[in-house]
């Protein structure tokens, strides 16, 4: 009995105390004692966690892999074929001589079905549009507003031609790709929808329905495909894909949709306009024709990597299982802790 | 140059003089902006962010937006000018406090209360009692009647005894009335701030006596910043006022602290600069090859066949500047924020508030938190620090009877009761000389109780013992003296008074008995000040043996005798005692010979013993802190005896056969140095044994040993744990600070009193206790605790704490800034080496400010191992001592992970978005994500202890990062318009993300799991021990090990190679010191001998005189 009263009253010591005004006011986070919880690497855990990141990836590695096997994709490398034998010595005197017709057929194999939509895409090799000189040539107020048709600052040097400003300026319009592709199967026309191949945000926001081409590719050196002058920038949607700049030296831009299926073994010719030059700085051109799955193109990377790390993991977590199982080692051993080893040895 | 100031005259020195404004400002309203800005530029970071800040203006080169870096750089500049001008605010409210303080001023001849800013030159200043002085003056009037008045100059030079000053001669004699209308002229030097000397002349003007010159000294002044005391009143002509005061102009701002983890920081920085100096260089050699190789050949970029003359240096600068985030130009702001909160954590700090005083602790300086975990030596004050200085008077030997022996007080022994009330003339005596020798003045309260105004604690703790045994000092009017025994009232009046000195160690009084007209020299002192000048034929021995008995005992011991004057003795005395108090030149010299004349021939009465207790668990904390590898040294004014005695009370050293004191004395500089080398020899060997040896000098052979042998005395620094430094001067604590810091270590000094002042504001650290002596050395301080045991928690707690969050929160830092830069590095291996980003400046910037900097910032809360667990393991804080947390080593690890996880993120992002999804914005945001994914699982990875505030800001802020995110991709304006809207509905996305975090993270997993559990760190194990609830082992009997540091030959040690302290390499507290230690190569018996031989110096007790 008096024990507790003292113990009460020591209490109602220490609260009297705690509240004289000087002392800090009390709190679990003042006082760096907020509940914590504090896990450690036990085997177990870690065991665990090697095992379910392999359980998971596993699973979505062979998922990952199995849809791009799915996709079915030609690819065709033309740069080289479209060059007639007589020039293959000066490709960049053929490719740069306007009068001469470019005009080149190849015909490309289906192995395989392909269900509709098939994306035609042409893919450059070794083409930098993420160089720093490029790929800030653009304006963008002056895509978006037609009112700002005179702004063009970053568009060095493909600013102003004869004196006026260019419409869109810019080292990227300028250069915009200019093969054309015309399929036939079975010498029938093959359509290639080109309508909604760029991005709806682009051509809702990004480029207006009132912004026409000007003064372009008028300058001294021309740079790639011209523009329709009647036709807004918010439906050249070649040019909007174009200025999508790619950031890899590899990329594939979207040229078109083909809205039908494709059997296997059907043969496609394809018409095309080999007009861009990419033999000065010998980058590969191709066409290539795909179906997409639920993870896009044909990408192996994504499924390869996953069942890596997946295999990684398992085999982490049955090392460190078969360690813990022949080297047993107590967590927490007081005898590691060197200071408690007697010093000077004895 | 000369002032001349004509004492009260309103007009002529207004104009002249400034007036008594004082100013501690830095800054004005005007001039804040460039001076703050001017100074912020003086540190070499921000001139190099301002520098790349700079070149982002140029758009031909610059990557990014310059917003990107000047808006942190701004941020920043804000930051730290808010803070500034909030302290030059505070220092502004303080000087308008001193400035608007009320004092009484002659006016026209009234004295008026004005406010102390309007102070002129020239007025007459009224102080009373216990009044601060609130500018330099000289003195023209007291209370006493013989022109004295004591001040208290312990704010100014930090000495806590009163000293008295006088008024000049030419003002003796003036009546009060005539003080208003005084007129004359003082013709002084000009200001300077040599505040022992003071050469001018006063002349008074008619009608106030003649028209002599009379010179003025020091003596006659009272200087700002002083206290009046024990004075009723005195006045003064104010000769310096508001900031040309001697206080003022000697007042500057102390540079400040930079911690260990500051500088190593800093290193860590250069480093990194250097590094990016290399890319930097190497990338733009790269990109000009590439450009006049292949760029020439990509028609679409249009290079110009001839560029401008800077052509070759565009590349390497725009590499430059993509290369700028290596360094985070947010660590600083980072770092001061955190620093704020650990000071904050101390003054918040429940356990540390002295519950008696109610005094919480407090951080004065917030920025050196960090080196409280790093502390290696411990400095500490002894009276009032490791003891209450609450003195009570415990015992006593009059006549060779010792008192209080048995039951260890001497007021409640049966045997002086008795001797008391038989009255016992040497017992009556004895109480005369407790009651009445001294300075002590008694007042007498309302309620009719007595209470004692002392200066010094000992004399009050023998006044209220003597009253406690009837003999009570109840009055002092003037010269008489009158005291109460047994109802009977004794008077006594003063002749003279020969004051205490630190060189003399004693005071008398001269008195004549009131009753029966004898005169009488009463004397109190140290043993070795009192006992020489003993009656001849007195025994003294007992005395001796009682000094010592009591000292051993840790007691304060003070010896009283007295003799029988006569008549023609004191006169012809008293002359020359006059003579000597009113020359100029060494007067207190002269004055101490003279006295000596008179001090002989005593008749010992007896010997006084008074307690001065250990604070409560100074012991247990000394302990701790030693076993946390912590070192201590003693610097004490007191004898050694005592010093030793408190020594071994509170473990600093242990007894022997365990522990082997090494005394250094001497009287002269050739047996100081002979001792000092034997002492060095005996502890160069003795260090391979698990013994504690410590060494004890005294203040006369540390004047030598500092000033002529001071390479010796560093080595034996280095070698000593520990060391009793006793009778040493508050400078001599100040230059053994400075040894110890010139040998690179980190020293925290501690001490209470206004003699603590230079060693703690030397000290890496200062801590003051606020206590009784007052609190300069808490203000002085850069922490002030109520109690010494409050330093466990302060350091092992708050200190280690502190560095474990600073570590990691800088290598962080650099961890995340060189994650992104890698990122960009590789991106311009893929873009042409032409220096694009990857990233877009609204990327950049809140990755620095927003993603990466808030989760890291509650790792303030992070707890690696519970406070109980530290407390009961000091010896953990050797990781922090060591830098075993942050140094090149640990940082090449956080640089490995970075490259390892800029690696993963860059090869998956740009494989998984390849080919017709390789569109630039959304690359860049996938590789962003998966950085921010990335660094929120490092962040929870390296967090120990997860409260709910880590949990809201590691999640919430990958959440925010999402949400910032859709906020831009829903303006259209912005570059990033739609881009997170359309990656988060892809699976690729996603699935890319938990690619990168998994195969980021697993690894680091795997290697930290393994390093935890196969090799673990000695914080892992007790955190495994902690929190698998196991037994947390008790440490038993564990000898403190040397330290580890000096496991290299000694001899090779010299002070210019500081110390070899190994940050990485284990073993941890030196498995096995004897191995490297036994290379002095000197016979074992030989030491053996001369450890023997230093013996008789330990048990030798006091100083032979």
């Amino acid at each position: 009995m008096s024990s507790s009263s003292a113990a009460a009253s020591g209490s109602a010591d220490s609260t009297a105390a705690r509240r004289n005004t000087k002392r800090p006011k009390y709190s679990k986070f003042t006082q760096q004692e907020l509940p914590a919880c504090k896990p450690i690497l036990t085997p177990r855990a870690v065991i665990s966690v090697f095992l379910l990141v392999s359980v998971v990836f596993v699973p979505v590695g062979v998922a990952s892999l199995l849809a791009s096997r799915k996709v079915v994709e030609i690819v065709h490398r033309y740069d080289a074929e479209c060059i007639p034998p007589s020039n293959s010595s000066d490709k960049v005197a053929y490719i740069q001589n306007s009068s001469v017709d470019k005009t080149c057929n190849i015909t490309l194999k289906v192995n395989k079905h392909m269900k509709s939509p098939i994306h035609v895409y042409y893919q450059l090799d070794n083409f930098y549009q993420n160089h720093r000189r490029y790929v800030k040539s653009r304006n963008d107020e002056q895509l978006r507003d037609s009112s700002k048709w005179d702004s063009t600052s970053g568009c060095k040097p493909e600013d102003m031609a004869n004196g006026k400003p260019i419409v869109p300026c810019g080292l990227i319009a300028w250069s915009l790709f200019n093969d054309t592709y015309v399929f036939s199967l079975n010498n029938k026309n093959l359509t290639v929808n080109k309508k909604g191949i760029s991005w709806k945000s682009d051509r809702d926001h990004k480029f207006g329905k009132d912004v026409f081409p000007k003064n372009f590719q008028n300058g001294s050196i021309i740079g790639g495909a011209h523009l329709n002058d009647s036709i807004p920038l918010s439906q050249q949607e070649d040019l909007i894909v174009w200025m999508r700049t790619a950031a890899l030296p590899t990329f594939r831009k979207l040229y078109g949709k083909i809205e039908m299926d494709l059997n296997e073994g059907d043969t496609i010719s394809v018409t095309l306009k080999n007009n861009y030059n990419t033999y000065s700085f010998s980058g590969k051109k191709k066409l290539v024709l795909s179906t997409t799955g639920w993870l896009g193109g044909k990408n192996d990377f994504l499924g390869i990597a996953y069942l890596t790390v997946g295999g990684l993991c398992f085999f982490l977590a049955m090392s460190f299982t078969i360690i813990y199982f022949v080297k047993p080692r107590q967590l927490g051993d007081p005898s590691y802790l060197s200071w408690n080893r007697n010093p000077g040895g004895h | 140059m000369k002032r001349y100031v004509y004492i009260n005259d309103d007009e002529s020195s207004h104009d002249l003089y400034c007036d008594n404004r004082i100013s501690n400002r830095k800054y004005t309203v005007l001039n804040f902006i460039p001076k703050n800005l001017w100074e912020q530029f003086s540190r070499f970071m921000n001139q190099y962010f301002l520098l790349i800040a700079c070149l982002q203006l140029w758009s031909l080169i610059t990557p990014v937006n310059p917003a990107s870096t000047w808006g942190p750089l701004i941020f920043i500049f804000a930051v730290s000018a808010t803070k500034e001008a909030w302290d030059d605010y505070h220092r502004y409210l303080s000087d308008k406090k001193a400035n608007e303080k009320e004092v009484w001023v002659v006016k026209n001849g009234i004295k008026k209360l004005i406010q102390a800013q309007d102070i002129h030159v020239g007025n007459i200043v009224w102080l009373r009692e216990n009044d601060e002085v609130p500018c330099d003056l000289v003195l023209i009037g007291s209370s006493d009647p013989q022109g004295l008045c004591y001040i208290e100059t312990a704010a100014m030079d930090g000495e806590t005894d009163l000293k008295t000053r006088v008024i000049p001669s030419a003002c003796m004699g003036i009546d009060v009335e005539l003080l208003h209308k005084i007129k004359g002229v003082i013709e002084c030097p000009t200001p300077d701030k040599d505040i022992r000397r003071f050469d001018a002349n006063m002349r008074l003007f008619p009608p106030f006596i003649d028209n002599d010159i009379c010179p003025l000294t020091i003596k006659n002044t009272v200087l700002q910043s002083c206290y009046l005391r024990n004075t009723e009143w005195a006045c003064g002509v104010a000769v310096y006022t508001g900031n040309e005061t001697k206080l003022g102009m000697s007042r500057g701002i102390p540079e400040p602290k930079l911690t260990a983890m500051d500088a190593m920081i800093d290193k860590l920085t250069g480093a990194i600069f250097v590094f990016q100096i290399v890319v930097v260089m190497v990338l733009g050699i790269a990109g000009n090859v590439w450009k006049d190789t292949e760029a020439k050949k990509q028609w679409y970029v249009l290079y110009p066949d001839k560029g401008p003359w800077y052509e070759l240096l565009i590349i390497p600068l725009r590499f430059e500047l993509l290369c700028s985030i290596m360094i985070p130009i947010s660590i600083k702001v980072s770092l001061d924020l955190v620093k704020g909160l650990y000071a904050k954590f101390i003054d918040w700090d429940d356990q540390m508030v002295d519950l008696e005083t109610s005094t919480p602790s407090n951080a004065t300086n917030t920025a050196i938190s960090e080196d409280l975990g790093q502390v290696e030596y411990i400095l500490t004050d002894k009276t009032g620090t490791l003891t209450e200085n609450k003195m009570i008077f415990r015992r006593c030997c009059i006549s060779g009877i010792f008192y209080g022996n048995e039951n260890g007080d001497a007021l409640k022994d049966v045997e002086l009761l008795h001797a008391v009330s038989s009255g016992s003339p040497d017992v009556v005596q004895f109480l005369t000389i407790m009651a009445i020798c001294n300075t002590v003045i008694p007042t007498q309260s309302k309620t009719g109780d007595i209470l004692y105004k002392a200066q010094s604690q000992d004399e009050d703790a023998l006044v209220q013992a003597a009253a406690r045994l009837h003999m009570v000092f109840f009055n002092k009017s003037g010269n008489i003296l009158e005291v109460k025994f047994n109802n009977l009232i004794l008077q006594y009046e003063v002749l003279e008074t020969l004051e205490f000195t630190s060189d003399r160690k004693r005071m008398s009084l001269v008195l004549k008995d009131c009753q029966n007209g004898k005169i009488l020299l009463l004397s109190k002192g140290a043993d070795e000040a009192i006992l020489p000048y003993a009656r001849t034929g007195q025994q003294t021995r007992n005395f001796v043996e009682a000094v010592e008995q009591y000292a051993h005992l840790g007691l304060r011991t003070l010896c009283l005798a007295w003799r029988e004057l006569r008549e023609d003795e004191y006169r012809e005395w008293s002359l020359m005692f006059k003579e000597a108090n009113s020359t100029l030149v060494d007067r207190e010299w002269r004055v101490a010979e003279v006295c000596q004349r008179i001090e002989h021939n005593l008749e010992v009465l007896g010997v006084t013993a008074i307690e001065d207790r250990l604070q409560d668990g100074v012991p247990e904390t000394i302990e701790t802190l030693r076993k946390a590898g912590i070192n201590f040294w003693m610097l004490t004014g007191d004898k050694q005896n005592t010093a030793i005695q408190i020594a071994l009370s509170c473990n600093f050293i242990s007894p022997e056969p365990k522990g082997q004191l090494l005394s250094i004395d001497g009287k002269t500089e050739d047996e100081v140095r002979r001792s000092l080398e034997r002492v060095l020899l005996t502890m160069r060997i003795t260090t391979s044994e698990p013994k504690d040896v410590a060494f004890v000098i005294d203040g006369w052979a540390l004047d030598f040993a500092l000033n002529h042998y001071r390479k010796a005395f560093t080595e034996l620094a280095i070698l000593s744990r520990t060391a009793i430094c006793c009778r040493v001067t508050p400078s001599q604590k100040a230059q053994l600070v400075q040894i110890l810091k010139s040998c690179d270590y980190r020293t925290l000094a501690i001490g209470d009193g206004g003699n603590d002042v230079r060693m703690i504001q030397q000290a890496d650290i200062g801590v003051g206790i606020s206590g009784r002596e007052g609190l300069q050395a808490a203000r002085a301080a850069d922490y002030s605790i109520g109690k010494f045991r409050f330093l466990k928690r302060l350091i092992l707690v708050h200190g280690r704490y502190s560095y474990n969050r600073t570590a990691f929160l800088s290598q962080y830092s650099f961890y995340k800034s060189l994650l992104i830069c890698f990122i960009q590095i590789f991106f311009s291996f893929i873009s042409g080496v032409s220096g694009t980003s990857l990233f877009n400046s609204v990327s950049l910037m809140a990755y620095n400010v927003f993603y990466t900097s808030v989760p890291v910032l509650v790792s303030v809360l992070d707890k690696d191992l519970s406070e109980e667990t530290v407390i009961q393991h000091p010896q953990i804080l050797f990781y922090c001592q060591a830098g075993r947390l942050l140094n090149p080593s640990t940082f090449a690890g956080w640089f490995g992970r970075s490259l390892f996880h800029a690696i993963v993120v860059f090869l998956i992002s740009i494989h998984a978005y390849a080919y017709d999804k390789s569109e630039m914005e959304e690359v860049s945001m996938v590789a962003l994500s998966g950085c921010i994914w990335l660094q929120a699982f490092v962040v929870a990875m390296e967090t120990n202890s997860f409260t709910i505030l880590q949990h809201l800001a590691i999640w919430g802020n990958l959440a925010g990062f999402y949400a910032i995110n859709w906020i831009f991709s829903a303006l259209p304006a912005s570059g990033m318009y739609t881009i997170m809207f359309r990656l988060c509905r892809q699976p690729s996305y996603w699935i890319s993300i938990f690619l990168m975090t998994a195969a980021g993270m697993t690894p680091i997993l795997a290697i930290k799991y393994f390093r935890f559990t196969y090799r673990p760190s000695k914080i892992n194990t007790l955190q495994q021990a902690e929190r698998l609830g196991g037994p947390i082992v008790s440490l038993g009997t564990i000898e403190p090990q040397p330290r580890p540091l000096i496991e290299k030959d000694v001899s090779t040690l010299s002070i210019t190679q500081p110390k070899i302290r190994n940050p990485v390499y284990e073993p941890l507290l030196s498995d096995s010191p004897n191995a490297t230690r036994r290379s002095a190569g000197t016979p074992f018996d030989f030491f053996q001998s001369q450890s023997r031989s230093s013996l008789p110096n330990y048990s030798r007790n006091c100083k032979d005189n």
